[in-house]
Order: C-alpha cells, then structure tokens, then sequence
C-alpha cells in the first residue's frame, strides 16, 4: 500500500469510527437505554446550552479557529488527492565551500533524462520526477514498456546509462531508483 | 477500490473544507448580530430544543449517520489487490510494474493463439486465473495450449513469484 492509500485509510477510518460512535450513543440513548428520562430529553441539553451561554465569549471564538483547522487540513488532504505525486522542483548541489549555494531546477533535467529513456529499445513513453532531495536521491521513472521487451533490457539501461548519466550530472553518487513500469501493446509492425 | 476511495476520500475532504469555512463565516456573522447566510442554524438551534432524543426525525438522523460510518468502515476493510507487482530490488533501485498491465499482456498472449477468440487474466498471490473463449465446436487441448502460452509469457516477465495458471475454457458446444 502506498503512503496516499495508507493516509487515506487511516484518515477515512477515524472518521468512520467517530460516526458510529455518535450514531450509537444516539440510537442507544434515543431508545432509552440510559434510562426513560434521557430518552425524552431535548436534543439540545438545557446544560450545555447553559454552559455555552455562560461561556459564549470565548467559545464561539474558538469553535470558528478549530472549524477554520480543519478546514485547513482538509485543503491539504485535498490537495494530496489531487496531486499525489510531490517532486523537487529545484535541487541543491555540493557548493564548493559553505557560503556558496548552488541549486538548479530539475525540470530541464528529468526532461533529459526522460528522452535518453525513450530511446531504449522497447520505451514507448518515460516520465521522470525527482521524489526527494535527502540523502540518497529519489527518482521515480515512470516507464511504458511494449510487452514483448525483456525487463533486464530496462534495468541494466537504467543501472548502465541513465543512473550513472544523474549521478555524474548531481555530483552525487547517492542516486536510488524507483521504476514502475506499465507494460503496453507493442507497435504496429507494417510490411511494405 | 483504490480509486472509489480515493474519490470518497477527496469528497468528504471537500465536504470538511466547505464545511469548516462556513461554520467559521457563520460565527462570525452571527456574532456581529446577522442573520445566517447559508446554513440556517437558528431553525436547527430551535428544532435541537424542540425534539428530544427519542423524536423518529432523531433517530433516522443517527440511523443515517451510523450507516454512512459503517459504510466508510466496510470501504476500507474491502481486500485490496495491489496496483503493482514487485519484481527483483538491488542496490540501484527497485522495479515494479503494473498489475493490470500484467494482466493484460497475459491476456495478449492468450488471445494470440488460434482459436481463442478473446481472454482475460486475473492475476493472485500464487495463481493467474484465464478465461478464454473460443469459437471452435471441438477445442481439443486447446486448454493446455492457452496455459503454456501464459505461463511462458509470464516467466518470461520475470517475477519475484511464480504462480500456476488455471485455465477456464468456454466453447461453442457441438451439435
């Protein structure tokens, strides 16, 4: 399971469990088993709603920050959903002393990277992201294989050429790959 | 399943968003003395005072709310198979491919052979399950031929298991 299925079934999951918690406590209390009384009490308890009116200059104040909260998180939930594969946009490399700072964008380089793919036998379409600039660099590739390419070809093009090509490139030799590769219907051949 | 709960999960992300920023706008109105703009929280205000606990309104509103919960529980209790396979790691990296690709590049190979005239493959933990169809009367070892098509084709994948393929033949009967 990756990390957006994993962060969604958890999430999902505490959600899910706070809604039969509620719903069980209201059935349960609706049909009197905490006694008659409860049962025909309004919904609305006359306490808590004293409580509140006591206590209003400062409660209505913070339910609208915890409303705005999860509001909040709820955006970036969203957003991961909707983008769920973060890059590095930009890279820092090895400066040649600690006051220098030299970083470049990665967009020039995955594109590179991703033709030089594209041009090994059997690649029908490669895409390349930089998943994470720590220690060592993760690089996801993104591979349309035809069906009748052996996968050796693509790992040793991978660990031959285009692994060695980012490593000297970065300067860094601690380049880790993550390649996922779809297999697609080899092309037409034509006679002519 | 994966992608229904991804949606679920971007819908109630959505649904918390809208709903946090208008609680939030409402308090606020409702503070500075205005009437509610979209939620009408003084009606739910007086209904909550009205109806008690063992009002019918009630219960169906817990009733609903217990449901969409075991609903959203029974979403992520569902076996998930996964999106892909994995196939040998070394130091460089790791490699996986797409199990519905797999699927159907099996499903290719089965369909290459004379005689069948559409499959399909479902790949398991230890199994690849075929169906294939044919259009002859009398299939003969049709079968075996499928499963040594699929078995070769997904040998020749290389992966990290190896599974028996099981082949469920449908053909035209004989008159």
């Amino acid at each position: 399971m990756n990390a957006p299925d994993r962060r969604n079934r958890v999430t999902l999951s505490i959600i899910a469990t706070l809604l039969i918690a509620a719903a069980t406590y209201g059935l349960l209390r609706s049909y009197g088993a905490f006694g008659d009384a409860p049962a025909h009490e309004p919904l609305l308890l006359d306490d808590v709603r004293r409580w509140v009116g006591r206590n209003d200059s400062w409660f209505w104040p913070v339910v609208a920050i915890v409303a705005l909260l999860l509001a909040y998180l709820a955006l970036r939930w969203l957003l991961a959903e909707l983008r769920p594969q973060t890059s590095v946009r930009r890279l820092h490399l090895p400066a040649p002393s600690p006051e220098d700072h030299i970083s470049v964008t990665t967009n020039a380089l995955t594109r590179a990277i991703a033709e030089d793919l594209n041009r090994e036998p059997g690649v029908q379409h490669a895409t390349v992201t930089l998943l994470d600039d720590g220690h060592p660099i993760e690089v996801l590739l993104d591979v349309d294989l035809s069906d009748d390419t052996q996968i050796d070809l693509l790992r040793d093009a991978v660990r031959l050429r285009t692994l060695p090509h980012l490593r000297e490139t970065l300067e860094r030799p601690d380049v880790h790959s993550h390649i996922r590769v779809k297999l697609t219907t080899p092309p037409a051949r034509h006679l002519q | 399943m994966r992608t229904v709960n991804r949606i679920v999960a971007a819908l109630v992300a959505l649904a918390f968003l809208v709903g946090g920023v208008l609680v939030a706008v409402e308090i606020v109105l409702g503070l500075a003395g205005r009437d509610p703009w979209i939620i009408p929280w003084d009606a739910w205000y007086r209904d909550a005072r009205q109806h008690d606990w063992a009002t019918a309104s009630v219960r169906w509103l817990f009733a609903a709310i217990g449901a969409a919960g075991v609903a959203l529980v029974g979403l992520q209790i569902v076996p998930r198979r996964p999106a892909t396979l994995p196939f040998r790691s070394d130091n460089d990296g790791e490699l996986v491919i797409g199990r519905k690709s797999v699927e159907s590049t099996l499903a290719r190979a089965a369909t290459r052979i004379d005689g069948v005239d559409r499959a399909s493959t479902r790949l398991g933990k230890t199994t690849v399950a075929v169906k294939a169809h044919s259009h002859r009367r009398d299939p003969g070892d049709l079968a075996g031929v499928v499963t040594d098509a699929v078995r070769n084709a997904h040998h020749r994948l290389q992966p990290n298991q190896t599974r028996d393929v099981r082949v469920q033949l449908k053909h035209r009967n004989r008159r």
